[in-house]
């Protein structure tokens, strides 16, 4: 016992001599090292972004290079809330700018640009058109905050369809009926498989649908 | 007390310092401890159970590099083609020593999806004065040894267009000394619930669930991303049709 007291005084004493380490040891599990976002870059680096926490290299080692890990704890912890939701949110920004980027490009000119995101949870939805909407705001182009409407007919009918045909044939219904017009653009973002974490994206353009990634 | 039995009672000694000494020198006393870097902790979807590429051909092309050699890397290689053999996809596999790999079956086929895998080390550290001081203190005081790896994925179509791509990184610390290894075994066997072990295999263990789970995601995603810039036109030959959403307009 007293054997075990002191190989345990040993290792907190050495432990607590080296810098905080993020890593799953004696003071934290792997569940709390999961939910930290880690990444290796020079100590040069690191002090220009946390210039308070982390010192710069000193001068005498300047040849050489020196590393630092730089951890920063998720705003969500894991299993708070869907795994598909966690990891489509957490990259929202990077993949919707993308999709944006790409529609942009096609869709030249005075266009209204119309967002509608198709996923099955209503709320990350709702997320999904509002950063789309953004970043298109951004690039310059003129967005519209109003959603295209199909009747209750083409609903129950597309419903029943393949995305590969649903999304075609909403974009004819949507400029048959003159929810969109020559000088309207429709962007839809969506889901395909429930299986997969990424989107993807078709633009809808004088009733021609067309994929986008 | 006789001359023979205290001899003896040396030889006994001499012979359990030569056991302890082998034991500590012996992996018995390395623990390593695995933590997930960008992308490994990333929570993946897809169940690397089921037949998530049925009848699609696949060929995986490893590269040996800085981290892995070659017969490492013929190992991964084959261990990556039983993971999307497992979810019904055909598999050849490659390893490139000469760095031109294959771009086709050995038939002459096309592959519906080319995955490359590269490996990099990013970093290696070890103190020399924490080793001495670990075999001044007979390990108690540990050494440790931390290195960061990076597992490069690109996944192609046959004509060679990026569908997807990662960089799965990790960082493993080895401390070596019997005394971080008994607290640890202590605490796994007192106190931690079994998914939060560290000692044996855990790290091994939890890399390799991580490592080819988000290999399985991403070839998934690869493959919804080719029927979608195919406009889900038919492949070539065979393939089942992605389970859908239901999410249409």
């Amino acid at each position: 016992m007293e054997t075990l007291l002191v190989l345990l005084l040993v290792q907190l004493s050495v432990s607590s001599g080296r810098p905080y380490d993020p890593a799953p040891g004696i003071w934290h599990g792997k569940s709390e090292a999961r939910n930290l976002d880690c990444s290796r870059m020079s100590q040069q680096r690191a002090h220009e972004l946390h210039p308070g926490e982390i010192p710069a290299p000193p001068a005498r080692l300047a040849n050489q290079e020196s590393d630092a890990l730089v951890c920063t704890r998720r705003i969500m912890s894991q299993g708070e809330r869907p795994e598909r939701d966690e990891v489509i949110l957490s990259s929202l920004r990077e993949s919707v700018g993308e999709l944006a980027e790409v529609a942009s490009a096609l869709g030249q000119g005075g266009l209204t640009w119309h967002v509608d995101a198709f996923y099955p949870q209503p709320e990350v939805a709702a997320k999904i058109s509002v950063a789309a909407r953004t970043e298109l705001a951004e690039q310059g182009r003129r967005v519209s905050d109003k959603v295209p409407v199909l009747a209750a007919g083409d609903i129950v009918v597309l419903g029943r369809m393949a995305p590969k045909d649903a999304y075609p044939l909403a974009c004819k219904r949507y400029f048959a009926q003159r929810a969109l017009g020559e000088n309207d653009a429709f962007l839809g973002i969506m889901l395909i498989d429930e299986r997969e974490t990424q989107l993807h994206a078709g633009l809808c353009l004088k009733g021609e649908w067309r994929w986008l990634r | 007390m006789t001359s023979r039995a205290v001899k003896s009672g040396r030889r006994a000694s001499e012979a359990g310092w030569v056991l302890l000494l082998g034991v500590l020198l012996s992996g018995c006393v390395t623990t390593t401890v695995y933590q997930p870097l960008s992308s490994l902790q990333r929570p993946s979807i897809v169940d690397p159970q089921l037949a998530n590429f049925e009848g699609m051909r696949l060929l995986v092309r490893c590269v040996p590099g800085d981290y892995l050699n070659a017969s490492d890397t013929d190992l991964l290689c084959r261990k990556v083609g039983s993971l999307f053999r497992n979810q019904g996809a055909r598999v050849e596999t490659d390893v490139s020593r000469s760095g031109r790999p294959s771009r086709s079956f050995q038939d002459g086929t096309p592959p519906d999806l080319v995955v490359d895998l590269t490996s990099r080390l990013l970093h290696k550290e070890s103190s020399g004065v924490l080793w001495a001081l670990t075999v001044i203190s007979l390990t108690i005081v540990p050494a440790v040894t931390e290195y960061s790896v990076a597992q490069d994925v690109t996944i192609r179509d046959a004509s060679g267009f990026v569908l997807a791509s990662d960089s799965l990184k990790a960082r493993f610390i080895e401390y070596f000394g019997a005394g971080v290894w008994g607290v640890n075994w202590v605490l796994d066997a007192v106190v931690r619930p079994p998914e939060e072990e560290i000692t044996g295999e855990a790290a091994s263990r939890d890399f390799s669930r991580d490592f080819y789970a988000q290999l399985s995601q991403l070839a998934f995603n690869a493959r919804v991303r080719a029927d979608v810039l195919r406009s889900f036109e038919p492949r070539p030959q065979g393939g089942g049709d992605p389970r859908q959403t239901g999410t249409v307009p």
